[in-house]
């Protein structure tokens, strides 16, 4: 995927493909072509959703004033 | 107030003796009695007052306010039972947050003293609010309406929520149960969401500003995608009295990242549940609302998953059983024969239908030019025709022999007349004919005749041929 999809960008693709294969009448090196692809997205969905759990942090300002975005130590 | 109340308050002061005092400002006569000027006597009571009543709390219900050219506010503080006079200095009245109203039931802060000049007592209040909840409820409907007024509730004027934001901005107490609810929830919901913590004082007097800073903080550090949360726990009104803040409502609004609401509980409402983009009843709702469920989104791409591998396998199936098909065709030429043989049978019954049709047809035409036919037998014909030609005869005949008839008697009349005009009969008298020898004809004239041309003299009886001799033309 060229551009970075977001998880909804991707799962619409993904149905919108599911929806092309299902209501047109493919030639099947095209619908195995979109196969792939749908394969591919729904893998990203997949990955999107598995992502490893996020660390909670915290933000503060540093002396400047600017956002300071640190990894909360306790929990 | 009673004394032992007093003294337990005040338990430093000391109880003045009226009757010490009262011969400050009074005359004692010979006989004992103590006489008091009106003066004398209210300046002891002010005095009494001033002492026993510092500056107190007085709860009651305005009436009579009135307002004069001097912007002095009058009115009488009164329960069920009693009444007092009350007054508001200018300076005082300018301050106060709302406006006075009759029937409002008031808690003045004041002094009691005494109006000299009528002698009677007053209650000069230093500031006021509502009774009881009352003043900051007053001020939470004051400001939402003006905030309303100005816009800043306006459905039109909400950003809509990120479907999956990337990162949370959660502005809360950092110790408080909104911050385990919340952050509990969410990673139930989806545990690859970014939460930042941004903690402040959620209570008392610098939380307000404290969230505004917050806010302010996680503006600045967020992006698009990400979403900002502003949570509290349940409390009183007091409690959750920061988030009615003016500047905090202002904040919100101009924030250019969606900002979600959770304070309190869900029968709560504070002027940032308004102004927010968003809001959720408590910091559970809050997560609820923020962090997708990430189960929900598991199951459609499941289900797309299955569907895609369908579709194919679907497609697949029909293109074998297409080629099965084809295949089993292009096997069984013999069926293309049937067919045609089918077709060729099919086309020989139309023809011999079609056939049998003519015949049909020629038949009866046959038969009526039969009859046609028959009705002209030229033997009939022929017959008709002798009988006719035999009629005919038969009238010839007799038509022939009637001719014949006449003409026998017109012939033997005419005979008669013949007879009797004939030449002969007149040559017989005497008389002759003579013709030109040369041209047989009859000479009536002797100019046409020439010496010696011969002539020829019929007599009645018997010819003369004769020779001229000569000619004597004219009459005789």
């Amino acid at each position: 995927m060229e551009k970075k999809l977001t998880l909804e960008e991707a799962m619409d693709e993904l149905a919108e493909l599911v929806r092309q294969m299902e209501d047109e009448q493919l030639p099947l090196e095209t619908s195995l072509a979109l196969f792939e692809k749908g394969i591919k997205l729904s893998r990203y969905c997949r990955k999107c959703l598995d992502e490893a759990e996020k660390k909670i942090k915290t933000l503060s300002a540093n002396k400047d004033g600017q956002p300071l975005i640190t990894d909360l130590d306790h929990e | 107030m009673p004394d032992d109340l007093f003294s337990s308050l005040f338990p430093d002061s000391v109880i003045p003796d009226l009757q010490e005092e009262a011969c400050n400002g009074s005359s004692v006569e010979p006989c004992g009695r103590v006489i008091w000027s009106v003066s004398s006597l209210l300046a002891s009571v002010q005095d009494r007052l001033e002492f026993h009543f510092d500056l107190l709390w007085v709860e009651g219900e305005v009436s009579n306010l009135r307002s004069p050219g001097s912007g002095h506010l009058y009115f009488t503080l009164k329960d069920d039972s009693s009444q007092i006079r009350a007054v508001m200095f200018k300076s005082q009245a300018g301050r106060l947050p709302f406006a006075l109203e009759d029937g409002q039931h008031l808690l003045c802060l004041g002094r009691v003293n005494i109006y000299r000049n009528r002698g009677d007592l007053q209650l000069v209040v230093d500031a006021a609010e509502p009774a009881g909840e009352g003043a900051l409820r007053l001020a939470f409907e004051q400001l939402k309406e003006r905030l309303a007024r100005e816009g800043l509730f306006e459905k039109s004027s909400k950003k809509e929520l990120p479907a999956f934001p990337s990162r949370i901005f959660l502005i809360t107490s950092p110790t408080g149960a909104a911050l385990h609810d919340f952050v509990k929830t969410a990673r139930m919901r989806y545990k690859g969401v970014e939460i930042i913590i941004c903690p402040v004082k959620v209570q008392g007097d610098e939380a307000a500003d404290e969230i505004i800073k917050g806010l302010a903080l996680a503006e600045h550090a967020a992006g698009l995608g990400d979403v900002i949360v502003i949570a509290r726990g349940g409390g009183s009104l007091e409690d959750l009295w920061p988030f009615n803040d003016e500047s905090l409502a202002r904040a919100i609004f101009a924030c250019k990242i969606p900002v979600v609401s959770a304070i309190g509980h869900e029968v709560d409402f504070t002027i940032a549940d308004f102004v927010a983009d968003a809001r959720a009843a408590t910091p559970t709702a809050a997560a609820q609302l923020v962090v997708p469920d990430v189960s929900a989104y598991e199951e459609r791409v499941r289900l797309l998953e299955s569907r895609l591998a369908d579709v194919l396998r679907q497609n697949i199936r029909e293109k074998s059983q297409r080629v099965h098909f084809l295949e089993a065709r292009l096997k069984e030429p013999r069926w293309i024969l049937a067919e045609h043989r089918l077709m060729v049978d099919e086309f020989q019954n139309r023809l011999a239908q079609l056939v049998e049709g003519k015949r049909a047809h020629f038949l009866n035409q046959l038969a009526s030019l039969g009859i046609r036919l028959a009705s002209c037998d030229p033997l009939k014909y022929l017959s008709g025709l002798g009988a006719r030609l035999e009629l005919l005869e038969q009238s010839l005949h007799t038509s022939v022999e009637r001719i014949v008839e006449s003409k026998q008697t017109r012939l033997s009349g005419l005979a008669g007349r013949l007879h009797s005009l004939s030449p002969l009969s007149v040559l017989s008298r005497g008389y002759s004919l003579v013709y030109s020898a040369k041209t047989g004809r009859i000479v009536t004239n002797a100019k046409d005749v020439g010496i010696g041309d011969k002539l020829k003299v019929r007599l009645a009886r018997g010819c003369l041929e004769c020779k001229v001799e000569s000619v004597r033309k004219g009459e005789e």
